[in-house]
């Protein structure tokens, strides 16, 4: 073991008098209802966490009000329609309201913790994320008790989910909901993919990062490739709703199965999405209760990223009883069982580490929710791989032996390591661990109980049991066995009750300060000390277990001895690193508590809210109020170069400064710009695969014939123009405190020569006689314009944004990331627009 | 740690994710193809190439990935061998994985009829 | 999980289903037919597999939690990771991939090789439209029944007009879905003659749950007989009070929506009544068939079946139900 001599580490004692207490100050949570203004991860971290519980709970009892309903043949505790109204809010909720924000949410609270980070680079990003969630996630979930819940189910196929079968607002309230989703979901990913990468501490390199790390990275990757594709599905769904676009109706050449191809994208790496990071949990766990590290770290972070992509090529396999080809089900059948390859690395790495232990296991409440997991996961996948099997599969899907599939899955998968994480982790955010014997309760009613509720229903499936059914008769042989189920259902919740119980009589939780410390002597950097800004100092890292190997870490950490231990700008500040080898490369300095990100997620909430039931000038107003308090909360992030540089220890200094490619903004765009481009593909799927369903809807056969090709080449010259512009706006922005309007004027033509192509483009089709509501060409046609208008608002918005800059003369050639963030996103604009030209244009004249 | 040339994160990620890229584009080529040539104006037996070209040739480059490893990491910016071990590692890995869903999608086509009604 | 015995006993005492059936009649476990037969012994192999592995999984846990100092120093190297988590999952998932694979194309060529016998089930909400070509070519309409002639192989087209369905036979065949603009076909083959269930297996709204329907499967010389009279015209009315419920269905609109051959009842919205009283039960599976039935059915349906697209007739006095379904049972 390599121990570091005192003269090795960055910073030399004694440490300056007050340095402590002006990271406290700088650090300090707002106290009393101002805490809704705060922004440290540790504090918006439990508050995500525990709305995301509430989510689970409140989908826990409707799926009691489920069950009971299914404990006898013929019963009517819960009629037809509300019980459809419940089972497809216990899905969403559990899915969306759940599932995905309670692994944000750990991504939120452990991720800086574990890189010993004083918080996420982007701080109100995040808390604006878990307020627009909290508040757009409690409004659609209480529409179940006005009878407006939407009951499509939570995968809320069309046509059923057309005006036409199911007028009324609860559709929307769906679609509503997962808006809300999705905007909180990508902002996650955001966070969590630059957080992952340029916040880690100096010295952990990739290969050193803890596997929680790898397994919140790809998470964030899979949301930023899988949600846009339900993002563009729900807007067609929505537009098809409101404005008829016949997207999905098969009698104007839509086709039902497009939305199933595009749902389904997100929805199977979306079951994933869930399990990475859980899985990721267990690989910190075990190591820790085994005292001993994790045996197959490469073969587990392969597994991670093989389950990440190969999770995308499964989408099909909810699909295979609607009547593709062989060939095309044999593909995803196959794909179907190399995802369980990955699977099965995990659970023997965990096995061989469980074996290796110094000792034997340590069998403690997380060790135990972790066992239970590895019993149920593993039949849960195995079952997985009966499923992935095409003919067994057409028996079984939509049976209750799915239901009882994915139920082994999610909660063996993700539930009952969330629990394990409850347990180990409680000690790091609470001034009191949770209790060993309520926990071992807990743990044993949950577990007998889940297995007796989701065991039989393998078998109620096989005889013939469909899901999503209010009621079955009585005589074919499913009574005994849902009254089994049911009685096991009761018995899970039981547990769940008795770990309420251990959580308001233990969990105190300290508001960003310290918790308990380290019950477990586990190996990783969330076991520091510290207080509300974190670790002391951050630590230079040498190894995937730092505080095993380098046994003084946590006292040389704590005198302030390693990196930035101070707060040299006066502010919040974190370490800022390369991405691979985690060479310090800034400090960043980030924003405190606010009220304008806050009002930002109440004014959106407010938007969609208004929209959905149909006030629209309320909705407009709100709108425009969230982008007001966005500019506000926008304003105060550019702080340009005025601290210079500072050391940050080792003889190290950093700029606190930095734009382009180093800069945390930089990357945020990237990722954004990700997120569009696999949008945008979303779209080119979704017309060609309506092409190759209805080649009779296209031009010129089934539509008029396209406008002249002077319209798409007076566009495709705008937008190249206005690229161009971008490009020497970038070269004329003026040296600091010299005031030039070229610049701006460059933005604004480049702005509006984007406008102008989008409108040119409309107007085309507009003058041709194409009306969107026609057929599926002219609503894939006009889709395409939609897109652009949303990629033209956005530039439009930034540009204007660094225009108001500039003319405060807040944007010059050093000062320049409010620019940079335009100019990443201009000429993908320009280059979508391009694209869209080419295929709406020119592929019917093709393929025609 | 100061002295080596700083690895590029593109590259980096290029050379750890080859054999899940190799694998996505395969896939998407074997689908697209296939469905193309379930068209009604295509000739089913078009299927056949389209699916085992892709292939065939993702399998080659699966297994020249693992033959000249070093030259690939270097070519693309990555830590070079010896350093960074685990990465290289990760690597290997990744496309042995990778070559394991090409082999199993692709072998679909020697046992299924292309365009028939899948059961 | 042992294969599992009939554990239940065959009640047939329900409220919702008094007529048809025990524990197996819609069981993916008890297969009857083609298709059914052939998915069996895949699934069995499939689940033998998952539970040799569940044994095996249990196994090591237990050993690397507290077996021996030796056992588990094994358990730890590399090679048994790289051995239990890589070469066994790709040995196994590439013997049961090349299974499935073939189950697949056995399939996709009985599919192929259906014969003449052709019968369009179209999915409505709730209930299935059913029609049969005879073997003249003639088109015989029939609703939320199934019948099948023994060891002949039949063509099921499955449509939808409005909502996505999915028509599944657990003893008979794997589920299809019903697709608004698509033709899906599924091909039947009863083994043994008998009343199986199916039930729609895709959500499909409102009273999906009560969208299920029998197969019966007959030999196949009495089929043609009972094809032959199913394409006939209706019984006519004998006694006064099955005169009376035929003059109550005219005077009610009932012909608006439903079908009765021979009469002047031609409504094609709802089920095809010509023969409704030889069916095994009336509103998609809900109830038996008997006249009280009917009756019931007339006035109350939204409470039997709620969200049904048929009008409650609660204005119809008691005796004038009673005829009605007296005319309804006699329809054979």
């Amino acid at each position: 073991m390599n121990r570091a001599g005192p003269d090795d580490l960055p910073n030399a004692l004694p440490r300056p008098p007050g340095e402590e207490e002006k990271l406290k100050r700088v650090w300090a949570t707002p106290r009393g209802w101002r805490i809704l203004s705060a922004v440290n991860n540790t504090v918006v971290g439990v508050a995500y966490l525990g709305f995301a519980f509430l989510f689970f709970l409140l989908a826990g009892v409707v799926a009691l009000v489920m069950r009971t309903q299914l404990a006898v043949p013929g019963n009517d505790v819960v009629g037809q329609d509300l019980y459809n109204q419940l089972f497809t809010m216990h899905g969403t909720t559990m899915m969306f309201l759940f599932a995905v924000p309670a692994m944000e949410a750990l991504g939120v609270l452990l991720l800086p913790q574990m890189l010993a980070a004083r918080d996420l680079p982007f701080p109100r990003l995040s808390a604006f994320a878990i307020w627009a969630y909290v508040i757009g996630g409690l409004v659609f979930f209480s529409t179940i008790f006005y009878g407006l819940a939407p009951k499509g189910g939570w995968f809320m196929y069309p046509p059923l989910t057309l005006t036409e079968y199911s007028p009324g607002d609860n559709a929307d309230f769906w679609l509503l909901g997962i808006g809300f989703i999705e905007i909180s979901a990508i902002a996650g990913a955001i966070e969590i993919v630059v957080g992952t990468l340029r916040t880690r501490p100096p010295g952990m390199s990739l290969t050193k990062m803890p596997i929680f790390a790898w397994a919140m990275l790809i998470f964030a990757a899979m949301i930023m490739f899988a949600f846009p594709a339900v993002i563009l599905a729900t807007m067609l769904l929505e537009i098809e709703r409101a404005f008829g676009w016949p997207f999905f109706s098969a009698e104007k050449g839509g086709d039902p199965l497009l939305w199933q191809h595009l749902f389904w994208f997100f929805g199977h790496p979306e079951v994933y999405i869930i399990f990475l990071p859980a899985a990721g949990l267990v690989s910190m766990i075990v190591p820790a209760m085994a005292r001993r590290p994790l045996i197959g770290y490469r073969l587990i972070v392969v597994a991670l990223i093989g389950t990440g992509f190969f999770s995308f090529g499964l989408w099909v396999h909810h699909m295979f009883a609607t009547g593709l080809p062989a060939l095309s089900l044999a593909f995803f059948s196959a794909v179907s069982m190399a995802v369980a390859i990955p699977s099965g690395i995990q659970v023997f790495s965990w096995i061989a580490t469980i074996a290796a232990s110094e000792g034997r296991f340590r069998i403690t409440t997380p060790s135990l929710f972790v066992l239970g997991f590895l019993a149920i996961f593993t039949l849960g996948g195995l079952t997985g791989v009966m499923v992935a099997l095409v003919p067994v599969d057409l028996q079984v899907h939509d049976t209750y032996f799915v239901v009882a599939h994915f139920h082994y899955v999610l909660i063996g998968g993700m539930v009952f390591p969330l629990f394990a994480t409850f347990y180990y982790w409680a000690p790091m955010v609470s001034r009191r661990r949770l209790s060993e014997t309520l926990g071992r309760i807990t743990f044993w009613l949950m577990f007998i109980g889940f297995n007796v509720a989701f065991l039989p229903m393998h078998l109620t499936g096989l005889r013939g049991m469909p899901r999503r059914v209010w009621t079955y008769p009585g005589d074919v042989g499913w009574d005994m066995l849902n009254m089994i189920s049911t009685v096991g259902a009761f018995i899970l919740a039981a547990g769940v009750l008795v770990f309420i119980v251990d959580l308001l009589r233990n969990f105190r939780p300290t508001a960003g300060g310290g918790g308990a410390g380290d019950p477990w002597g586990a190996g990783t950097l969330e076991w520091l000390p510290g207080d509300v800004y974190a670790a002391r100092s951050i630590p230079l890292v040498r190894s995937r277990e730092p505080l095993w190997d380098q046994p003084n870490l946590a006292r040389e950490v704590e005198e302030g001895r390693h990196f930035l231990p101070n707060a040299p700008t006066g502010g919040r500040e974190t370490l800022v690193c390369s991405p691979v080898e985690a060479k310090p490369e800034y400090v960043l300095q980030m924003p405190g508590p606010g009220w304008s990100h806050v009002l930002a997620a109440i004014f959106m909430a407010g938007f969609f809210l208004l929209l959905t039931v149909k006030l629209v000038v309320p909705a407009v107003l709100s709108g425009i109020a969230c982008i007001i308090a966005c500019i506000w909360w926008g304003w105060s992030l550019d702080p340009g170069p005025v601290k210079g540089d500072v050391p940050i220890g080792a003889g190290i200094v950093l700029p606190t400064y930095v734009s382009g490619p180093r800069s945390h903004a930089w990357w945020a765009m990237i990722v954004l710009v990700f997120v569009a481009t696999s949008l945008y593909i979303a779209y080119v799927f979704s017309y060609l695969y309506l092409w190759v369903v209805s080649p009779d809807a296209w031009s010129p056969h089934g539509a008029p014939a396209l406008p002249p090709a002077t319209w798409p080449l007076a566009s495709g010259a705008l937008v190249a123009a206005g690229a161009a512009a971008m490009l020497l706006a970038g070269r004329r922005l003026p040296a600091p405190g010299r005031p030039s309007a070229t610049a701006p004027l460059l933005l604004a033509f480049a702005a509006l020569a984007m406008t102008g192509a989008v409108v040119l483009e409309v107007l085309g089709h507009w003058y041709s006689g194409l009306r969107p509501g026609q057929n599926a060409y002219a609503a894939a046609t006009y889709m395409a314009s939609v897109l652009n208008v949303q990629v033209g608002i956005a530039v439009v918005l930034l540009a204007g944004y660094a225009i108001a800059r500039s003319l405060v003369g807040c944007l010059d050639a050093v000062r320049r990331v409010n620019f940079d963030n335009c100019a990443i996103l201009y000429p993908y604009g320009a280059v979508q627009i391009l694209l869209s030209l080419l295929l709406v244009h020119g592929f019917p004249r093709m393929a025609g | 740690m100061r002295s080596e040339p700083t690895a590029s994160f593109w590259g980096t990620l290029l050379y750890i994710l080859a054999g899940p890229l190799l694998w996505a584009v395969q896939f998407t080529l074997i689908y697209a193809g296939h469905t193309a040539a379930c068209l009604p104006a295509v000739p089913e037996t078009l299927a056949v190439p389209l699916v085992a070209v892709p292939t065939v040739a993702a399998a080659l480059a699966a297994v020249a990935f693992i033959l000249r490893q070093e030259a690939f990491a270097r070519a693309l910016g990555a830590p070079e061998p010896p350093r960074a071990a685990a990465l290289h590692a990760i690597a290997r890995i990744a496309v042995l994985l990778a070559l394991v869903a090409v082999i199993w999608s692709g072998f679909a086509l020697a046992l299924v009829d292309s365009c028939l009604a899948g059961r | 999980m042992a294969r599992p015995a009939r554990v239940l006993a065959c009640t047939c005492s329900s409220a919702m289903l008094p007529l048809a059936g025990c524990a197996g009649i819609q069981s993916a476990l008890v297969p009857k037919g083609g298709e059914a037969l052939d998915i069996d012994p895949l699934f069995w192999t499939s689940a033998g597999v998952a539970m040799a592995v569940m044994a095996m999984v249990t196994i090591l846990v237990a050993v690397a939690l507290r077996g021996p100092v030796r056992w588990r120093q094994v358990l730890s190297r590399e090679w048994f990771l790289t051995g239990g988590g890589i070469v066994l999952p790709i040995v196994v998932l590439t013997f049961l991939l090349v299974y499935g694979f073939l189950v697949m194309q056995a399939g996709a060529t009985r599919m192929s090789a259906a014969g003449e016998h052709v019968v369009t089930v179209t999915g409505k909400r709730w209930w299935w439209r059913v029609v049969y070509r005879t073997p003249e070519g003639r088109e015989v309409e029939s609703a939320n029944e199934l019948r099948l002639p023994v060891g002949r192989k039949v063509m099921v087209r499955l449509l939808s007009d409005d909502v996505i369905h999915s028509f599944w036979v657990p003893q008979l065949a794997g589920k299809l879905d019903m697709i608004p603009g698509r033709i899906n076909v599924l091909t039947l083959e009863a083994a043994e003659p008998g009343i199986s269930r199916g039930q729609c297996a895709e959500y499909c709204g409102g009273a999906h749950a009560l969208m299920a329907f029998h197969v019966v499967a007959m030999p196949a010389a009495e089929y043609d007989a009972w094809l032959a009279r199913e394409a006939m015209p209706a019984r006519v009315p004998a006694s006064a009070e099955e005169e009376r419920g035929a003059a109550l269905f005219t005077a009610n609109g009932c012909g608006a929506c439903h079908t009765i051959a021979g009469t002047r009842a031609q409504g094609r919205l709802g089920p095809d009544l010509t023969h409704v009283g030889s069916r095994r039960s009336i509103g998609a599976a809900t109830l038996p068939n008997d006249a009280a039935a009917f009756a019931r059915w007339i006035a109350e349906n939204d409470h039997i079946k709620p969200e049904n697209l048929m009008p409650p007739y609660r204005n119809l006095a008691p005796d004038e139900l009673r005829a009605l379904g007296a005319f309804l049972d006699l329809l054979e």
